[in-house]
């Protein structure tokens, strides 16, 4: 139940200060941005790949998820149909809270849920969105909670553990500032609060936040906490770890990863690492070993994940889904959109609460019913005046077959491609070509996804986009150290070498 | 490689650039001329996050747009229009 710096594909979504450091120093894969996916051999499709006119482009297909062994027979276990239900979504957008910008949440009881954002945390009505008790910190950053407690790690600053022995009316047992750096994940399990610190590692502290050892690592992120076992990812690492002493903790086995450890859930011997673009990693704890069960593709950027059950709902900024983790394979049951950017998520009690930026968010399971997960884009750019095609990547990640039939493109484009039909996994590339005098349109299709039988691709034409030549500009700038300002410029037609543009925003 | 600061104040960029102890250059697109003529800039749905990454070959012609963090597949992209 956590993220890291804010995204998603609408909404008024800025980014702090504090991505950008790892925007300009670290390194290492990460997700795929909105609206590009990732293909077989990990690299990111962009969704603008330009196909020069006299390509005739062609599909591609992947392999699906999971380890090998026999096929799970899923139909034999799910109906078709649609396993996410949206129960309902509330907006704090001009509502005069001081609360906003939700980024993680939990649930507490299947009454009450809990999220935080900047300005602090508060309570909410499961049954009705209403926020109840409010408390006001810096940025309340990361959530999870436990039996009568909660731990809220703010961005930067404190811990705090809260009492929910009244759920209704939570009071602050501890406070406690154990580094000024930031708090990645936290995890609470009885008795025992975990926190990700990066370099300082993974901090243990007990319910009045008395710090008891830290779990070494070059960079603590994700946690988490099922019993006398911790986990931790460090980079591309999944430790697991012995705590039954809390006070010295025993390393018991390590793995490696696709990607960075972004979020963990971790119940009983089941781990779910949230892996950014490339979705979720899903381990069982056996022999005090680590045994990996398979990977869940999600459209998005898996950011935060959490275990109901044999249940795990994953948040993926622009959409969040929902997968079986229980006995047998591991597979994604179905896709839902975001109401604006599923930033972090709680789940329990058959619902996830989802932390939605400026709208909270709750939706109920649907046990037992799972589809074929069309993933596609909702928008293709394109140059105005090209006859180049651009490349329409659409993917299966559900468990059942998928069936995708494109229909009639709007005046001035042509779609060179036949219906598809696609198993567990796989994708193809397909290609759509304008005539040059296309100022934008559509592509509607059908499908068998149950929550997606039919939609329109939008095409949109776009002066700044892969393949079109970048604007010349002119902008101020300064140099550091010595604050003279200076104009930097930018001519298209007489630039030489490679230039890295990074955009970001302080607010 | 430019870092681009969006919208913010001179004295909040500059005092950010102290901080991040960062010697790369950093340019002030204040009123949004050059951010919003993006692809992915979204009228009518708000602003994309940050960071938005762009890398531009020798040609002048983008290559590359992410509006998620991948340092990895940045690099990529970047050695690979460094070999052609």
């Amino acid at each position: 139940m956590s993220l890291a710096s804010p995204s998603g594909i609408v909404g008024l979504v800025r980014a702090s200060l504090l991505a950008i450091p790892p925007l300009l120093f670290a390194c290492g894969p990460g997700p795929c941005g909105s609206g590009w996916l990732r293909d077989d051999d990990g690299n990111c499709r962009a969704q603008q790949t330009v196909i020069p006119a006299d390509d005739t482009g062609g599909g591609d297909s992947g392999a699906g998820s999971g380890d090998d062994g026999d096929p799970f027979d899923w139909a034999a276990h799910f109906a078709v149909g649609d396993p996410i239900v949206e129960r309902w979504t509330a907006s704090e957008s001009g509502s005069g809270l001081d609360l906003l910008e939700w980024v993680d949440a939990v649930v507490l009881t299947a009454e009450l849920g809990m999220v935080t954002g900047e300005g602090g945390w508060a309570t909410v009505d499961l049954q009705t969105g209403e926020l109840l008790t409010l408390a006001e910190m810096d940025r309340g950053y990361v959530v999870d909670a436990d039996a009568d407690h909660a731990v809220v790690g703010e961005r930067i600053y404190g811990l705090t553990v809260l009492d929910l022995s009244d759920p209704a009316v939570p009071t602050v047992r501890a406070e406690h500032q154990p580094y000024e750096g930031y708090h990645e994940d936290v995890a609470l399990d009885g008795e025992l609060v975990l926190v990700g610190y990066h370099d300082d590692g993974g901090l243990l502290l007990d319910l009045d936040l008395n710090e008891l050892a830290t779990i070494p690592a070059a960079d603590a992120f994700a946690v988490g906490l099922s019993g006398d076992r911790a986990v931790l990812t460090d980079g591309d690492e999944l430790g697991l770890w012995d705590v039954s002493d809390p006070t010295a903790p025993v390393a018991l086995d390590a793995v490696e990863m696709t990607a960075s450890g972004r979020d963990i859930a971790f119940d009983g011997d089941t781990v779910a690492v949230g892996l950014g673009g490339r979705g979720v990693g899903v381990y069982a704890v056996e022999d005090d070993a680590l045994v990996h069960r398979g990977d869940l593709p999600v459209a998005g950027s898996a950011f935060s994940v959490s275990l109901d059950g044999d249940y795990l709902w994953i948040g993926a900024w622009e959409t969040l889904a929902v997968a079986w983790v229980g006995e047998g394979d591991v597979g994604i049951l179905g896709h839902a959109a975001a109401t604006e950017s599923a930033m972090g998520l709680g789940a329990g009690h058959g619902m996830a609460l989802v932390a939605d930026w400026q709208h909270h968010t709750a939706f109920d399971l649907v046990e037992g019913v799972a589809g074929a997960e069309l993933v596609i884009q909702e928008k293709v750019y394109f140059g105005e005046g090209s006859t180049d095609g651009v490349a329409l990547r659409v993917e299966n990640h559900g468990v059942f077959d998928l069936d995708f039939v494109p229909g009639t493109p709007s005046d001035g484009w042509s779609w060179d491609t036949e219906d598809l039909s696609l198993g567990t996994g796989e994708g193809a590339t397909l290609v759509l070509r304008p005539d040059g005098t296309s100022t934008g349109g559509s592509l509607p299709y059908t499908s068998t996804d149950p929550d997606e039988e039919a939609g329109d691709v939008e095409l949109l034409a776009a002066t700044q986009s892969v393949g079109s030549k970048h604007a010349a500009f002119s902008l101020e700038s300064f140099t550091w150290p010595d604050d003279s300002k200076e104009i930097r410029s930018f001519d298209p037609d007489s630039h030489e070498g490679v230039l890295f543009l990074a955009y970001f925003s302080l607010y | 490689m430019w870092l681009v600061n969006v919208a913010d104040t001179y004295s909040s960029a500059y005092k950010f650039v102290g901080e991040a102890q960062t010697t790369l250059p950093v340019l002030l697109d204040r009123e949004e001329s050059l951010y919003g003529g993006y692809a992915l800039y979204e009228a009518g749905e708000g602003y994309g996050p940050f960071p938005l990454q762009v890398i531009i070959d020798g040609d002048g012609v983008i290559r590359y747009l992410n509006r998620q963090y991948d340092a990895g597949l940045a690099r990529a992209q970047i050695e690979a229009l460094l070999a052609e």
